[in-house]
């Protein structure tokens, strides 16, 4: 701790902050391209020159640590004249295409350009000229765009431990490439479009989908696995088009993985069933709400003996709600990939987990017995829920005498069910998880439920006679 | 392949304890393999890798960043004419098209017989005898078309 004179005012400062941290802290960004903070510092694009006084020249605000005591500027003249020239070397080989970019609206170059830039050009050289090019199976790259930051050779090395990607050649010829064209196989090869601070690497499942302005964000967490990322939720008209990741230093720093960031789709799948259903001669058929709530309502009164087996992908909520309006019932949780969380353990040397559903550990402690325990033949009715993206066991509905459906069902999956009653996904609907390290997340919602699914909340409340619920 | 790899793991022996870390020790071991080899193929980039225990991309980052790495066969007689500043003031693209009529050849190309390689190259650090050729490991400086006409002639 210490405190820093930043353009005239005292600012405090941590331990290890460098002159970015402590200025952002304070509420000032200096502007950055080759800086992140989850990543070594290299201090080449020359963007975060400061002032600092006593000191001979211009410093970089990246790599170099606060002082007590230390007067530090980056609004003195000399400091505005030396960025705006750093900009404008940037921009002499920058297509300025911006209209058909599609990191315009978050992108460092343009704002920065904006701020910090003259707003003429002085030169009339001819740029640099590449094509687009595939980076495996998730990254498109547009050299033209590039600044040379080497922000993305830093993260293939450091975060996804993969050393394909380099910058061959140097000075105005450097060229972002994998070595002999090889694709970008890793685990976090979305997260390169997150760290390129210009339109250079996009992913190719969002890029030209949407114009970022026209994006509401909402904060949430991943439901992929057991880790529980923190995230981003970009969506339009309730329509979610990426996810990405948001800083937590507890548990994924500022990084998520592939499966996480594109999982949302199974929401937003045609085939998701999004009306009541109730089984007809043989086949599904679709219902009122009122008349599939009857059917459920009927079933579970008439059971003998009842249980609950869970997707360990409803949220906490949902779990005790099930557990108070189904007070006879027995009560299962059920992960895809492990039995129960003591199976559980990491997959790499970064975040990902062997559990693929982010509540194993929230309905384990409400008293969920494992899926393996679980035997069909002893119950008249089994409830199966499902929170999201966890794909119920395959054929679970034929095993008892009677299923319902409650919650987020494909339509290949509804077969053998008697009643559906849809629900929404994770993105449409608050709650909390529990992590593998016993970290409970709130996340807020982002869309509204999609079609016709309800909460279960509702579902429970209005559809189950007041004896059911009070049958405990 | 075998002498270069002799070759490499001598300079890797020699040089190890004046160096910090693997990337450090990397230039003076590709300068080994290129002696070794005369230039720098695939192969060789690798069992450079190899040797230093360092990812192949990393290699070929360096490399391709150095220009004194050849990444193509070069000629028994480098000619690097320096076409910077000092010595292009001094008259180096007249020796470069001079020496391109006379081989044959444009920078960046070799002759059929393999004996002769033409590079231009930025400053030698020579500019108070410019122009200059770098000629393999040794210097001619204050070059004329004539001194051209028999560096050539002596090398043929
Ligand atoms: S591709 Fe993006 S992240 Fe990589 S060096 Fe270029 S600008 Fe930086
Ligand atoms: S590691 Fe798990 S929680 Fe994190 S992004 Fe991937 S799937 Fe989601
Ligand atoms: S951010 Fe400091 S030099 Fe690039």
């Amino acid at each position: 701790m210490g405190t820093i004179t930043f353009n005239g005012k005292e600012i405090p400062f941590d331990e290890g902050d460098n002159i970015i941290e402590a200025a952002k802290k304070a509420g000032t960004e200096i502007p950055h391209y080759c800086y992140h903070p989850g990543l070594s510092i290299v201090a080449q694009c020359r963007m975060c020159l400061v002032e600092i006084e006593g000191a001979r020249k211009l410093a970089t605000a990246c790599s170099t640590p606060c002082n007590n005591g230390m007067v530090v500027s980056s609004e003195s003249p000399t400091v505005k004249e030396a960025v705006s020239g750093v900009q404008e070397f940037l921009l002499l080989n920058h297509p300025l295409d911006c209209p058909i970019c599609d990191q315009a609206g978050e992108c460092s170059l343009q704002e920065y350009s904006l701020k910090h830039a003259a707003s003429d050009c002085r030169t009339d050289l001819n740029r640099r000229t590449y094509i687009d090019i595939d980076m495996g199976p998730s990254i498109k790259k547009n050299m033209n765009r590039c600044i040379h930051c080497t922000r993305c050779i830093r993260y293939c090395n450091e975060v996804g431990d993969i050393y394909e990607m380099v910058a061959l050649q140097r000075g105005n010829n450097t060229e972002i490439v994998t070595v002999d064209d090889k694709p970008l196989m890793t685990a976090y090869s979305g997260g390169l479009a997150d760290v390129c601070p210009v339109g250079s690497l996009t992913t190719k499942d969002f890029r030209f989908s949407k114009r970022v302005w026209y994006l509401r964000r909402n904060d949430s967490i991943c439901d992929g696995c057991s880790k529980g990322c923190n995230i981003t939720v970009s969506h339009e008209k309730n329509l979610v088009f990426r996810l990405e990741p948001r800083e937590n230093q507890e548990i994924n720093k500022w990084w998520m993985c592939d499966e996480g960031r594109y999982g949302f789709h199974f929401a937003q799948s045609p085939s998701r069933v999004l009306a009541p259903a109730v089984k007809g001669g043989g086949s599904m058929e679709s219902a009122q709400w009122s008349e599939a709530g009857a059917r459920f309502n009927d079933l579970v009164v008439g059971a003998q003996s009842i249980a609950v087996v869970a997707s360990a992908d409803i949220t906490n909520e949902e779990a005790d709600l099930l557990k108070s309006s189904l007070p006879k019932a027995e009560l299962y949780s059920y992960s895809p990939s492990v039995d129960s969380s003591s199976e559980d353990k990491a997959l790499d040397h970064l975040i990902r987990r062997k559990d693929k559903s982010p509540n194993l550990k929230g309905l384990e402690g409400r008293g969920y017995s494992a899926f393996s325990k679980f035997n069909p033949s002893k119950f008249n009715l089994v409830v199966y829920a499902s929170g999201g993206k966890v794909r119920p066991p395959y054929g679970i509905a034929k095993l008892s005498e009677t299923t319902v459906g409650l919650g987020v069902f494909l339509k290949e999956e509804v077969d053998g069910f008697d009643v559906i009653l849809p629900g929404p996904s994770w993105l449409e609907k608050e709650g909390s998880f529990t992590n593998y390290d016993e970290i409970n997340q709130h996340f807020g919602q982002a869309i509204r439920p999609i079609g016709l699914a309800k909460p279960m909340s509702v579902v429970l409340s209005k559809y189950l006679a007041d004896s059911v619920w009070q049958a405990g | 392949m075998k002498q270069v790899q002799n070759a490499i793991d001598a300079e890797i022996d020699k040089k190890k304890r004046f160096y910090p870390n693997k990337e450090a020790l990397l230039l003076p071991v590709l300068h080994a393999a290129q002696r070794a080899y005369g230039w720098l193929p695939h192969d060789v980039m690798e069992m450079v890798a190899k040797s230093l225990e360092l990812p192949l991309p990393k290699v070929k980052q360096v490399t391709s960043f150095y220009t004194m790495f050849y990444k193509k066969p070069v000629g028994e007689c480098h000619l690097q004419v320096c076409n910077n500043i000092a010595c292009y003031l001094r008259g180096s693209s007249d020796v470069i098209h001079y020496i391109e009529n006379k081989l044959g050849i444009l920078p960046g190309e070799t002759t059929k017989d393999g004996l002769f390689t033409l590079t231009e190259v930025e400053c030698l650090g020579s500019c108070g005898t410019a122009p200059v050729i770098q000629i393999n490991d040794d210097y001619f400086e204050s070059v004329s078309r004539s001194d051209v006409d028999k560096i050539l002639e002596a090398k043929q």
